[in-house]
Formats: C-alpha cells, sequence, structure tokens
C-alpha cells in the first residue's frame, strides 16, 4: 500500500482516499457528458419524497451519490476478497498440511476402563477373565413404598430377605444401603424393568474363574484390586494390568482328566498330598499340572496357606529311585558301563556310619539294566562311584538340577544339595536321597533324558520362557539306552502298573522316606512315578507324586504308576492316538483264551507277559531302538 | 460488470457459509454416530466377555464328562477298536 500511496503523491494527488474519489468523480462526468448518467438508481417513495422537500438530495448532486456508493462497493470487494483470501488460505493450509497432533473431538469420547487381560488356555479356552458386574444399592430416603420394594425385590433376586430389606428401607438413620452385590447383567435388567425409585446400580469389575479349581494353584488368584497374588496372575501381573491377554500351555481337557487321576489315586491311598505334572516334551510346554489340596480361584481368600502351597514348583523334595536313572544316564554317556555290565549287590555297603542297603534286595549280582529295574541302591551307589562326585554334579547341573526352575508362576522352589559333595554324598544322592528338588526339575530332566537336550520347561504357550538355545547333555547314542531302561521298568520291573495297551510307554518309579526329627521316617514316604509317552519319540513325560501313602500304597509302583497308566489310557483316546493293533488283537485272544476281562488285575500282568515273549511293546522292540530325532536340534 | 462482481461475490460468501454449515452439520451428525459405536463397541465387547465366560463354564470337560456318563456315553478302548481288513490281525497270534 505504501508504494502506491507514494507513487500517487508523486503524480500530485493528496493521498489514495481522495484520489479514488476523484477518480470516480471525473469518470462520471465523463460519462454524463457522453451517454448521460449511467446510474439510476432505484428510490423508495420516501426517498422520491425527500428529494422533492430537499433538492440538494436528488439529481442535482446525483454524480456525488453514485461516486460515493461506487467506492463503498469497491471497499465491499476488497472485503469480501480479503475474507475469501483467509478462508481460502486456511483451507489450503488445513488440505495441504498434516496436523501435528489429532484434534480433539467435539464431544468427549466414552471410555473403557482398562482391564485386566484374560488368561486363556493353549486351545483358547478362557481360564480368567474380569467381568462387570453390577451391585444395587438404595436410599431409604428416595424409596416410595419401601414394603413394595421388600416385595417385589427379593421375588427377581433370590437370596435377598424380604423381612430383612423392609427393615433396613424402612431404618430412618440410613441413607445407603447395599441391596445386593455382583449381580448379573440378567438380574440387573430384572430389577431396572421394576422401574422402583430410590434404588442405583454401581458397576464393578470381578475376576473369574469359569473352570473353578480346576487349575487354582496355577492360575493364583487376585486381590479385591484384581492386583495378582499367586500363580500365573502373579507373575504376569503387570501384562494382565496393561489389559493384555495371556496365553498358556495348559490344556483344560488334560488338565481335568490329569487331575481326576491324581485326586483318585490320592483318595485311594490315603495320601495326605498329592501333586503332578505334563510335559509336552518337544517343546516343554506344562500343559497340566496339579498340586492337591488346591482351592477356587473364585474365592482365593478363603484358600487355606496348604491349599495355596504350589507343591509343583515351589516344594522341594527327595525324590528317590527316579534318580537312579540319572546316575544310569550319566554311566551309560560316559561310557562307564553297559545295560549288561555286572555290578555286584550281594552286600549293602558300608561307609562311615550309613549302611546302604536295597528295599527289594535281590543279594545278588545285577546287570546295569536290572539296577534299574529293580531299583537297586547298592547298585546304583556302585555305578555312582564310578564317575565320582565331581562329575555327578557336573551332570546333575547340566540335567537343570543345582538352580531354581521359574517357569512361569510366581512360586519358585529352592534345591537343596550338600555343600560338601563328597563319596557318601555322591551314593545317596545316586539314588536320590541327600538332594531336594522340585517335581519341575525331575520332569525338565527326564525330558532330556528323553530327546538328549535340557530345555527350561514353561507355563505360557510356545515353550520355552528365556528362549535360550537348549544344550545337548546327553549323547543321541546313549539315548536309546536310555530308553530301553525306561522301557524295561514299565515292562518287567515296579511300574508294570504304568502300562497301556497298543502303546509304548517307559518310565521309573520312586519312593522316598521323608525326613523326621530323627532322621529318615521309614513310616512315612513320598512316592513316585515318572512316565514317557511313547518312549521313542516321546511326547508326554509325566509325574505323579503321593506324599504320605498308607500301607499297602507306600510304593510309587503301586500308588503312582497307576495314576499315570490311567491318565494315560485316556491321553491316547483324547489325542486320537492309534495303538498298535497286532498287540491289541494278540491281547483280545489272550482274554478271550482265559476267559478274562480287560478291567482283571491280572490282565496287566498278562499284558506284560505277552510284550516279553513277543519281543516289542506297543509295536517297539525290547531292544535297542534308534534315538529320537524328534524335538530339539544342535 | 461491477453489479456482476458484487452478485459474485455475495453468491460466493452465501456459497461458502452454507459449505461451512454443511460442513459442521456433518461433523455433528458423524461425530454423534462415533459416540453411538463406541458405546454400542463397548457393549459388544461386554456382551463378548460375558459369553465367552459362559461358554467356558458350559464347555467346562467335568460338565461335558458328566452331560456323557448321564447320556450312558463311555470312552472306547483299545479292545473296541475293530480293523477294517480283519485278515491282518488274523495271522497274529500271541
Amino acid at each position: 500500500m505504501l508504494p502506491a500511496v507514494c507513487v500517487l503523491r508523486a503524480l500530485g494527488h493528496s493521498g489514495g482516499m481522495s484520489f479514488l474519489r476523484h477518480f470516480w468523480k471525473d469518470q462520471r462526468r465523463r460519462g454524463d457528458r457522453e451517454a448521460g448518467p449511467v446510474f439510476q438508481p432505484r428510490r423508495s417513495p420516501v426517498q422520491q419524497r425527500r428529494i422533492k422537500v430537499n433538492p440538494s438530495r436528488g439529481l442535482v448532486d446525483s454524480s456525488e451519490a453514485v461516486v460515493g456508493e461506487h467506492f463503498r462497493v469497491v471497499v465491499t470487494m476488497f472485503a469480501l476478497t480479503l475474507c475469501f483470501a483467509i478462508v481460502g488460505g486456511k483451507l489450503a493450509f488445513v488440505a495441504l498440511m498434516p496436523p501435528v497432533e489429532p484434534q480433539p473431538s467435539i464431544r468427549e469420547m466414552p471410555k473403557e476402563a482398562l482391564r485386566r487381560g484374560n488368561i486363556y488356555d493353549r486351545n483358547g479356552v478362557l481360564l480368567a477373565a474380569t467381568l462387570k458386574v453390577y451391585s444395587l444399592y438404595a436410599d431409604p430416603k428416595r424409596v416410595l413404598d419401601a414394603a413394595e420394594a421388600a416385595n417385589k425385590i427379593p421375588a427377581v433376586l433370590p437370596g435377598v430377605s424380604p423381612v430383612h430389606l423392609l427393615a433396613q428401607l424402612t431404618d430412618p438413620t440410613r441413607r445407603f444401603i447395599w441391596v445386593k452385590r455382583r449381580m448379573t447383567p440378567d438380574e440387573a435388567a430384572k430389577v431396572h424393568a421394576l422401574g422402583l425409585p430410590g434404588f442405583e446400580f454401581r458397576d464393578e469389575f470381578v475376576r473369574i474363574y469359569p473352570h473353578r479349581g480346576m487349575a487354582g494353584n496355577l492360575l493364583g488368584g487376585v486381590d479385591v484390586d484384581n492386583n495378582g497374588l499367586a500363580g500365573v496372575e502373579r507373575a504376569f501381573d503387570s501384562t494382565l494390568k496393561a489389559g493384555e491377554d495371556v496365553h498358556l500351555a495348559l490344556d483344560v481337557r488334560l488338565q481335568e482328566l490329569f487331575r481326576k487321576r491324581v485326586e483318585d489315586a490320592v483318595e485311594k491311598s490315603g495320601a495326605k498330598a498329592g501333586m503332578g505334572l505334563v510335559m509336552y516334551a518337544p517343546t516343554r510346554e506344562i500343559v497340566a499340572m496339579v498340586s492337591l489340596p488346591d482351592f477356587d480361584p473364585n474365592h482365593f481368600g478363603k484358600a487355606t496357606p496348604d491349599e495355596r502351597f504350589n507343591r509343583v514348583t515351589l516344594g522341594s523334595y527327595e525324590m528317590g529311585s527316579t534318580f537312579k536313572l540319572f546316575t544310569l544316564a550319566q554311566a551309560l554317556d560316559e561310557g562307564k558301563v553297559t545295560p549288561n555290565t555286572l555290578i555286584d549287590c550281594r552286600v549293602p555297603i558300608q561307609i562311615g556310619k550309613y549302611t546302604i542297603k536295597d528295599y527289594h534286595a535281590k543279594k545278588s549280582i545285577l546287570t546295569a539294566q536290572e539296577v534299574l529295574r529293580y531299583s537297586s541302591n547298592i547298585g546304583a551307589a556302585h555305578i555312582a562311584d564310578m564317575s565320582g562326585p565331581e562329575a555327578q554334579k557336573e551332570f546333575l547341573a547340566k540335567l537343570g538340577m543345582l538352580a531354581p526352575l521359574p517357569v512361569g508362576v510366581a512360586e519358585v522352589g529352592n534345591v537343596r544339595y550338600p555343600d560338601n559333595w563328597g563319596r557318601i554324598q555322591s551314593f545317596t544322592i545316586a539314588f536320590g536321597h541327600g538332594i531336594a528338588v522340585t517335581p519341575v526339575h525331575l520332569v525338565a530332566a527326564v525330558a532330556a533324558l528323553a530327546d538328549g537336550y535340557f530345555g527350561t520347561p514353561s507355563v505360557l504357550k510356545g515353550g520355552v520362557l528365556d528362549k535360550i538355545k537348549p544344550v545337548r547333555v546327553v549323547a543321541a547314542s546313549t539315548l536309546a539306552q536310555i530308553h530301553d531302561l525306561m522301557r524295561d521298568v514299565v515292562v518287567n520291573g515296579s511300574g508294570r502298573q504304568a502300562e497301556v495297551l497298543g502303546f509304548d510307554v517307559g518310565g521309573k518309579t520312586g519312593t522316598a522316606e521323608k525326613i523326621g526329627a530323627r532322621g529318615y521316617d521309614h513310616s512315612k514316604n513320598m512316592v513316585s512315578f515318572v512316565g514317557l509317552l511313547p518312549v521313542k519319540n516321546p511326547k508326554y513325560v509325566t509325574l505323579v507324586m503321593l506324599d504320605e501313602p498308607k500301607k499297602g500304597f507306600e510304593t510309587g509302583g503301586k500308588s503312582a504308576a497307576p495314576a499315570v497308566g490311567l491318565f494315560y489310557k485316556d491321553l491316547v483316546q483324547l489325542e486320537g492316538l492309534a495303538p498298535d493293533m497286532e498287540e491289541v488283537a494278540a491281547f483280545k485272544k489272550m482274554l478271550e483264551r482265559n476267559h478274562l476281562r480287560e478291567d482283571n488285575p491280572w490282565s496287566i500282568y498278562m499284558l506284560s507277559q505277552m510284550r516279553i515273549q513277543r519281543g516289542e511293546a506297543g509295536g517297539v522292540p525290547l531292544s535297542a531302538s534308534p534315538a529320537s530325532t524328534e524335538g530339539f536340534n544342535d | 460488470m461491477k453489479n456482476g462482481l458484487m452478485l459474485l461475490a455475495v453468491g460466493l460468501s452465501v456459497a461458502a457459509f452454507a459449505g461451512m454449515m454443511r460442513v459442521k452439520t456433518d461433523v455433528q451428525t458423524m461425530d454423534r454416530e462415533r459416540y453411538k459405536l463406541v458405546l454400542e463397541r463397548a457393549d459388544l465387547r461386554e456382551s463378548k466377555r460375558v459369553l465367552e465366560a459362559e461358554w467356558a463354564l458350559v464347555a467346562s470337560p467335568d460338565r461335558l464328562e458328566a452331560l456323557a456318563a448321564g447320556r450312558g456315553y463311555i470312552p472306547g478302548t483299545a479292545l473296541a477298536i475293530v480293523p477294517l481288513d480283519p485278515s491282518a490281525t488274523v495271522a497274529v497270534s500271541p
């Protein structure tokens, strides 16, 4: 604008606006001369009367009026153009420039409260969820007809006492009463339909576990503020609080079957507690875990400390004869023995003030295979002595036995082993005394003997928590021998009750005396059985342990092995695994020939005898079988 | 010419005003729709959660087992399997 004014001044004009006015006046005059008035404004009758009264407003000064109007038009156009320029500029800015951050909405959108994430099993079955529930409360002052309310509400809310409700509603000192907490949406809708004044709902969030106590110790529980207190709820508290879901390796179907078998075993044997877990060997996923007695996570606060104690991950126990598996595996792997190496088990071992003797003394020279089959403590001690304490400690460390093993639950048990690991200690550890580990340790180590690798077990779907590459601990050439030894225990030895018709099962029983006030208590045992299905290319490793079974069930072979066998029968049905039909047909003929039924107690011995005669179990030869090729790779 | 410009300017103003009003009402309408959708989404999520929990309860293994037992269903064993080709097992003897 300034340069234009300067130019106009240079031309002799006093200013921009006066110049425009004069310009239009000149134009007007020129127009008058040439073609008469260009612009004849329409005038209203009032304006025309004014012109008659005051001629100065009329045509006398028409050229001035026209110039003024033109001037206003120009100013208006200029203003409008400016407005359009501003609007256009803003539109161009909005269209071309991306917004730095999202613009806030005109209306504040409703926000959903951040809820604790759900827990699912491996097949997507819900194990734990947070649901919105409705709690009904009332302000007695605002209730118009207390008697009507006391009649109608209990009719739709079973459990609410009409008398109690009426007493509360007619209490003049009360301004707030809870009528019912944690109602279902259906109940809330029914109350809402009553349309009673003075009654209101309050939203609350509650953690629910649809399967109740089926996997109580694994899932754990939460407090009233939905903070994880135990189990997976505590271990993954931050993840769940952030609203993320957790998918476990657990299979509710296997969990239910396994829990039932362990429960039955506890009941039958009169044990004071029972525990066990099932691991899917190829990925080390824990697909079932039971610790009895347990609790319903829906009522976590009511559980006793004994029920909350997760024996599988937190309890550490002397495992007994199942440790002979590791003693034999080490000796085989180091080439100290073969399955046919002779071991003198005729006399107990005297070392220091201790005497090592056998529970079922054979008092003879046994092969290494027979040492495991008959669970000879003397034989295991002799075999451990071949390797020595240092090598034994190193081997058990490779199997993960000497360090806590977190699997994804909050409860992680410590291991206990002697500080001074000498010759005496190596003897006792050879048959599972003097060292205490958790059931998870035992299953992880047996899984290592199944495929030769040690991998960290996990309760999470997909397996290993830490994603550390599995470490080979047993040579592939040794695996077949170990598998044969485990199969032999089931076909010929103390684990016969775990046999499953048409399938190749292996394992080892364990019976450990518990430590009392004065050393080992001969009357209190911790019995166990750990089994593989199938032994060749193992898929499932299963452990069942019973605490203090009564007399008649005081060994692992009598009480724990049958529980594993029954569970494996359930499992093969559930998984639809095909049995060896030749064995099935042969056994069927044998039963028919002897007029026996399948559930006859002697049938299990007949099956063993038949397998020995046929030289195979579940279609797998009883001699050395090829090593597993599934699972982890080098 | 000048009248035309003025009319054009006024027309454009009216059009711009109408357009902006239209945009404003559209935004408000869509905002209301969005508000409704957000509420509906929250309701659907809640329903999904409840249905999921109900399904887990209804389809729990113990309940299904009880139902099957009530109807007399028993799990099949290996001995109950009949091979399609009986000749395959005729020659087998213990």
